[in-house]
């Protein structure tokens, strides 16, 4: 009893000391958590996700991909050079240029060659397949993009997109659902629900090739009256994020 | 209690509930999906992730902001508040739409009104619950009383915006049964105040420290209650309530706080985009970390040993917290009026009166001119033109919000230092004297 007396006594007595060495300790963990790239790391790799950005200009166009696959490295075929370009880890950019074939077309097929353990929001990557085609001539640029799920399972997917308007140029969709949210027009921000039904899937359980996928979209992008000297300049970029957002119950 | 007591609850409430329609856009779509969800017995929390992803796929891999989106990123003890009252609506509106807008996007939800008034009753009585504490606490002051019930921000808060008022009556409950030597009681008030927002946390290692200055070990006891229903209500919830103490840590310096001031390089153009980032995510708040610990830990040291009211020392140490916060919003200041109205009973004086003054004057001119305050509007009207009608050129904007930032941050300081020795650094009870000679 005496000693628990003496013991309240002498924090009493000693506590705004105490309290200035715990706030030491905390600054300590504070520095800790600050490493650079500790927490960030982490979190990338919870998320799982990739996004692209474009910039179509005069004589080229410039195609950005970050990406985020975990421990993962997923493969991009491009058909024009049959070039391989790999992706480092976690959170690598790659830029490709095509300086050299100006308004080329260009078809690229996304394939998750990794295994199934890189589980994104419950949910893994190879359980879909994505092809996207992308073609671009005068003033006219059409991204094409079929999803598969290779399981046959009723996956949702979902994809937005945000465009950045201007006075030259208009999007335009083409079969897919549009939110007709009247207020987010007015910041010309349209956000794509895909959504796969599975019925057909269910009913057959057949497996598609992605070429014959049935759910698909496709995004048309134009501009008109563009002055003849400024063909393409800074009229269209488009930033495109892809994530998988639920598995939902595979039906029976 | 006497009939005048009653009337000017009844008119307190008759004034709240004529402004319910009145909402700041982006929260009330908050509350609509709050609603919804309770409705249909959905954790809020399963659409903040469910939105965030969603944002993460429209926004992409950015930086902070744009990995989130802005639902239900609160502690869970709204939850249980509004539940009855999401039932209760649910049961005149069984589908009720609920269209969340694209992140980054202002959203106008446009809601029946019982949604206004049933979301808001709890807000609203809070507000009456303060305000009676206050009576009971200032020994039958109806002074105070109308001193909070009428002061025009909070009730501009109360009825049009935020629920600070639930947060702020269970802290101050937690005062009042602290002061009352109900530790228990006052332990758990304290957690539902944490578990409604999270900064009446920072009160705990007072509560703590002053049972320690009494020598008494009870003080582990008070953490242990406290530590023990916060579990409770957050260990339900744990994945959501991450993500929402994530969010809020990763979001940019903003509102009343000197931090802020990275907006004014955007719009200057002083720093390049990169930069520009790197400065709102990582170092600004790893400043405000930095600061917030020193800044904490002097506030408790000082005050551990020192014996003054400990309404008193509340105050200060949420003076101290606003001084270091790195995102300091309009609303939270009404978690300082019932404390100021207190000290202001207890020890007036001419320049604390007027720093109470501009401690709610200032964030009201800052939410006129910032949000801009007709917005509010946009239940009665979607005229765009009557809607932004007080919004300001970007530089005058800036410059006033800059002003009030810097003028609110200094009243923060002398309000403090008031406190601490007893006379202000501005005095202007001094400017009047030599005015008057």
């Amino acid at each position: 009893m005496k000693k628990s007396k003496a013991a309240i006594r002498y924090l009493s007595k000693h506590i705004d000391k105490i309290i200035i060495v715990l706030s030491y300790i905390l600054l300590a963990f504070l520095l800790l958590a600050l490493v650079p790239g500790i927490l960030y790391q982490e979190k990338l790799v919870e998320v799982g996700i990739w996004q692209e950005t474009r910039e179509i200009k005069n004589d080229n166009f410039i195609i950005r991909y970050h990406m985020n696959s975990g421990d993962n490295k997923p493969t991009i075929l491009a058909s024009g050079g049959d070039e391989l370009l790999a992706v480092d880890g976690w959170g690598s950019t790659i830029e490709k240029n095509n300086d050299n074939s100006p308004r080329s077309i260009w078809d690229h097929t996304f394939r998750n060659v990794v295994a199934p353990s890189f589980i994104v929001h419950d949910i893994t990557w190879d359980n879909y397949q994505m092809m996207q085609t992308v073609r671009l001539w005068e003033n006219r640029v059409t991204f094409e993009y079929k999803f598969l799920s290779t399981e046959n399972e009723n996956v949702q997917l979902a994809l937005s997109l945000k465009h950045r308007y201007d006075n030259y140029s208009t999007l335009t969709f083409d079969n897919m659902k549009i939110n007709e949210n009247q207020e987010n027009k007015l910041f010309v921000r349209y956000a794509v629900k895909l959504e796969l039904d599975n019925t057909f899937a269910a009913a057959g359980n057949v497996r598609y090739s992605v070429d014959n996928a049935l759910y698909w979209l496709r995004l048309t992008f134009y501009a008109e009256n563009i002055p003849a000297d400024n063909n393409w300049h800074d009229v269209a970029r488009l930033t495109m994020s892809y994530s998988l957002i639920e598995r939902e119950q595979s039906q029976e | 209690m006497n009939k005048r007591l009653v009337l000017l609850i009844l008119i307190a409430l008759g004034i709240r509930f004529a402004l319910v329609g009145l909402n700041h856009p982006l929260d009330l779509q908050t509350w609509q999906g709050l609603f919804v969800d309770l409705n249909n017995n959905k954790s809020p929390y399963e659409t903040f992730e469910k939105l965030t992803y969603e944002a993460r796929a429209t926004q992409g891999v950015g930086w902070s902001q744009s990995q989130y989106y802005m639902y239900f990123a609160y502690p869970p003890m709204l939850i249980p508040i509004e539940y009855p009252f999401a039932k209760i609506y649910g049961a005149f509106y069984p589908t009720p739409p609920v269209n969340f807008a694209i992140s980054g996007v202002d959203p106008y939800p446009q809601v029946p009104l019982a949604l206004n008034f049933l979301f808001k009753l709890p807000i609203i009585l809070a507000d009456i619950g303060i305000a009676l504490l206050l009576y009971k606490m200032t020994k039958r002051s109806e002074k105070s009383m109308i001193a909070y019930l009428f002061n025009p921000f909070v009730i501009f808060v109360s009825a049009c915006w935020m629920f600070d008022s639930i947060a702020a009556f269970f802290l101050l409950l937690a005062a009042y049964f602290f002061e009352r030597g109900r530790y228990d009681l006052s332990a758990i008030s304290l957690s539902f105040g944490f578990l409604t927002k999270i900064f009446p946390i920072f009160a705990l290692p007072l509560f703590c420290t002053e049972l320690i200055r009494k020598r008494s070990w009870k003080f582990l006891r008070y953490a242990l209650v406290f530590g023990a229903v916060s579990a409770l209500f957050i260990l339900p919830f744990w994945g959501g309530v991450k993500l929402s103490f994530e969010y809020q840590g990763a979001r940019e310096p903003s509102g009343l706080t000197p931090l802020s001031f990275h907006y004014a390089f955007e719009v200057l153009g002083f720093l390049s985009e990169t930069s520009l980032l790197q400065l709102r995510f990582i170092i600004l708040p790893a400043v405000a970390s930095f600061l917030l610990v020193v800044g904490m830990s002097l506030i408790y040291a000082h005050l551990a040993k020192k014996s003054m009211p400990l309404r008193q020392k509340l105050l200060m140490v949420f003076l101290m917290y606003f001084i270091l916060a790195k995102n300091l919003h309009e609303p939270h200041i009404l978690m300082l009026i019932p404390f100021f109205i207190l000290e202001l009973h207890e020890r007036y004086s001419f320049d604390k009166k007027w720093q109470y003054r501009l401690l709610w004057i200032l964030p009201f001119i800052y939410a006129i001119v910032g949000v801009p305050l007709t917005r509010f509007l946009y239940g009665y009207t979607m005229n765009m033109g009557i809607l932004y009608l007080f919004e300001l050129p970007v530089l005058a904007k800036g410059i006033i919000l800059g002003a009030v930032v810097v003028m609110f941050y200094l009243t923060l300081w002398n309000a403090l230092i008031t406190l601490i020795r007893g006379r202000p650094v501005v005095s202007l009870e001094g400017l009047r004297q030599r005015l008057k000679r």
